[in-house]
């Protein structure tokens, strides 16, 4: 019997080969030297491998994130909102790293397991800002999606059901899945 | 329909940690119900249950069968099930459990056939969204400053915003 990881492998190498060269050569979960030699370079393998987002879709992200990030501060007393108080100009401590970094920074520790050390490697930054930062980060990142309306977890259009119905009915032809919409 | 569990570290408090007991698996956890569309979407999601709680029920507590249920009679959408949802009987759900697809009937055979394809698919979704969000499968630390709703919507939005960017 073929064990759950070997059946992952095969699945994995299908559905890559299903793909298009650049399909497969963004899904290859690799950073390109030049990705790392030249950082102002826009790369869109590397900027998925490490936070799943390509740069289209991490600057729209970075627009409505960045107005947050400069209104508040994540060094706040324990046990307070960091929305509580907005920052006020040329006041307070200056922030040690950029909103795209924090934006960045968040976005990776989703795509990491287990302790913060990586993201302290990658992002050259202590265990205790780090986590101050991250915490900040999912908080901004929480109160922009929940006003998104692209994050929004909303039943679709008629028109957009009626377009899944048809690709279910070119899939499925038993005559009773004709209505079939969603699945488990 | 379908549950996410996400393993949960346990609370010290018997009670608490009670709640977040899964008997049948024998583990802690934090359980969601998730709908896809055909194209990967989410249309509707119910996350931050207890893990003593089964889909079944959490699908009766977010209004998830009601929603289905307005879909079905404004635009006749129905939805693929499994067996946790077996107990369920009702017309805009099809159910695709295996016992059916040995039915005497060549049309109940043939049905069952294609829900548990479609249902197969939504599977494949499922890894999908942890394969993209790792750090869903660790083990989440028990707190209660709300770090696991923030956490967990972080992951649910995150996923939806990319899908929606994309699709």
């Amino acid at each position: 019997m073929m064990s759950t990881r070997a059946a992952e492998t095969r699945y994995h190498k299908d559905f890559l080969k299903s793909l298009d060269m650049v399909g497969q050569w963004l899904r290859s979960r690799k950073i390109p030297r030049s990705c790392l030699q030249n950082q102002s370079e826009s790369d869109d393998q590397g900027l998925i491998t490490l936070t799943g987002f390509d740069c289209a879709s991490f600057a729209s992200l970075c627009e409505i994130f960045v107005p947050i990030f400069d209104s508040y501060t994540p060094f706040i007393p324990s046990g307070k909102s960091c929305f509580k108080r907005k920052k006020q100009k040329n006041k307070g401590m200056k922030q040690k790293i950029h909103p795209e970094d924090c934006l960045g920074l968040v976005l990776a520790w989703t795509r990491t397991r287990g302790s913060l050390l990586a993201l302290q490697l990658i992002f050259g930054m202590t265990f205790s800002n780090l986590d101050d930062y991250l915490l900040f980060a999912k908080r901004i990142i929480v109160k922009v999606l929940r006003k998104d309306q692209r994050a929004h977890v909303r039943i679709p259009r008629s028109e957009k059901i009626e377009e899944y119905k048809e690709m279910v009915r070119n899939r499925h032809h038993s005559s009773l899945m004709s209505d079939a919409l969603w699945m488990d | 329909l379908d549950g996410l569990k996400i393993a949960l570290e346990q609370s010290g408090d018997a009670l608490i940690q009670e709640c977040f007991y899964n008997v049948w698996t024998h583990n802690h956890y934090v359980s969601s119900v998730l709908c896809f569309c055909p194209n990967g979407t989410i249309p509707i999601a119910y996350i931050n249950i207890t893990g003593a709680v089964h889909d079944s029920q959490i699908a009766d507590y977010g209004d998830i069968y009601d929603k289905l249920e307005m879909v079905y009679q404004q635009d006749g959408g129905q939805c693929t099930i499994d067996s946790a949802f077996g107990n369920v009987n009702r017309e805009f759900l099809i159910n695709s459990s295996q016992e059916l697809i040995h039915t005497q009937s060549y049309r109940a055979q043939s049905i069952a056939r294609d829900a548990t394809l479609m249902r197969q698919s939504a599977e494949w979704v499922m890894r999908a969204f942890q394969l993209s969000m790792p750090r869903i499968k660790d083990r989440m630390k028990f707190e209660e400053r709300g770090e696991r709703k923030v956490t967990l919507t972080v992951m649910t939005y995150c996923i939806i915003y990319e899908h929606g960017w994309l699709g």
